[in-house]
């Protein structure tokens, strides 16, 4: 279908709307000056105008929720490439398709590989990491599937993974730009305009991680409220991977501190630290992944860089 | 899947949601920016006012747009699917 043709049809469907749905035909016939092929192709959209009035108007989060609530869809995210490109897929979930692939991506504009994906609070969004260039790109896909979004409307510089506010409504991430690291949040929407929590801050590689009861974010070697006015410094403490526990009441980390790896946990009202132990210099942390703690709170599991020596 | 089960996605919403990225596929090549606003509006869950300052156009064009793209994306799934050659 050519241009004209179809901002003919639209003009047409939209003036037929604003006549009485009685004199439409008539309108129709008239304005399409005998040309039956375009009258055919207005009348048939407005025949399924009318039959359309709830198709799509509940959003696919909604949708999803739904299922979720229906225990159809599971709570994990999982990175495979068992088809061949990358895709994310729900673990355990009945979907016969993945939430989102490296197909769902035009072929040059980011390297093939997902980095991260992390699944809201409730289960209805996913956001990951693609690379393009030598610059990271966040992005939002529903849990139902569907095209991705970028998670921010920033073109310049790159992004780094973080983490979700417990409410699903903000995620908090590094932004490298300018030669320098900015903390950021932004509205988990799509496309949404991200605020500057802190700029100029110590990158630290580790994963900024929000606190179960939304007061915190912990981060390199502070906390930071969530609207960035408060700051609490973590000093020595700081400077590793982090968990909070699930009352937010205390945050747990690791630190390197020359061939030792110790496990600590800061009290978050007092600021009281406590060396829970140190796990050796055979057990540092590999990756930017924080500590993900068991939900009974006794254990947790991080990664770790496998040398020749251990194998 | 009959279009009445595509109509609420209530029974199988990921194979429905197979059927709707198709056709918003197709969508997006007849008008790019209608296949925007669905991707916005349902995958994104923007307001009106939302989407419009995303695209940069007015909520009354995006309502438009809205209206539009909702009934050729209906008509689209209604019609039979194409046997693969």
């Amino acid at each position: 279908m050519t241009s004209s043709r179809w901002q003919e049809i639209e003009r047409l469907y939209h003036l037929a709307l604003q006549q009485d749905p009685e004199k439409r035909e008539a309108f129709l016939e008239k304005g399409c000056e005998g040309d039956e092929s375009l009258q055919r192709e207005v009348k048939s959209l407005l025949a399924s105008r009318s039959e359309a009035k709830d198709f799509i108007e509940s959003p696919a989060l909604e949708i999803t929720a739904k299922a979720i609530a229906k225990g159809r869809v599971e709570q994990h995210p999982d990175l495979t490439d068992r088809n061949g490109p990358q895709e994310i897929w729900l673990r355990k979930g009945d979907s016969d398709r993945p939430v989102v692939t490296a197909r769902n991506f035009p072929a040059g504009e980011t390297t093939q590989m997902f980095w991260r994906p992390t699944l809201s609070p409730n289960a209805d969004r996913v956001i990951y990491l693609r690379v393009r260039g030598a610059s990271g790109r966040l992005w939002i896909s529903a849990a139902s599937g569907g095209s991705p979004i970028n998670l921010t409307d920033e073109t310049e510089g790159g992004e780094f993974f973080g983490s979700w506010s417990p409410d699903g409504g903000w995620y908090v991430y590094f932004a490298l730009r300018n030669g320098r690291t900015d903390l950021m949040k932004v509205k988990t929407i799509g496309q949404a305009t991200p605020v500057t929590l802190k700029a100029n801050v110590t990158f630290g590689y580790a994963t900024p991680i929000w606190s179960p009861s939304g007061d915190w974010i912990a981060y390199g070697q502070e906390l930071i409220s969530p609207d960035g006015k408060t700051t609490r410094p973590l000093g020595s403490k700081g400077g590793g991977r982090y968990a909070f526990s699930a009352d937010g009441k205390l945050l747990y980390g690791m630190r390197s501190e020359g061939e030792h790896n110790m496990l600590f946990s800061v009290d978050i009202a007092t600021g009281a630290e406590k060396v829970l132990g140190d796990l050796g210099k055979n057990y540092s942390p590999a990756t930017a992944s924080n500590l993900s703690l068991a939900p009974d709170g006794k254990s947790f599991v991080y990664d770790v860089r496998k040398s020749k020596l251990n194998l | 899947v009959s279009l009445d089960e595509a109509s609420l996605f209530a029974s199988r919403p990921d194979a429905n949601l197979v059927e709707l990225d198709d056709a918003l596929t197709a969508l997006a090549a007849v008008d790019p920016r209608k296949a925007r606003v669905v991707e916005l509006r349902f995958f994104g869950g923007l307001s009106l006012e939302e989407t419009g300052e995303v695209l940069k156009i007015s909520a009354d064009t995006v309502w438009r747009d809205w209206d539009l793209a909702k009934s050729w994306l209906y008509r689209q799934m209604k019609r039979p699917a194409r046997k693969p050659r």
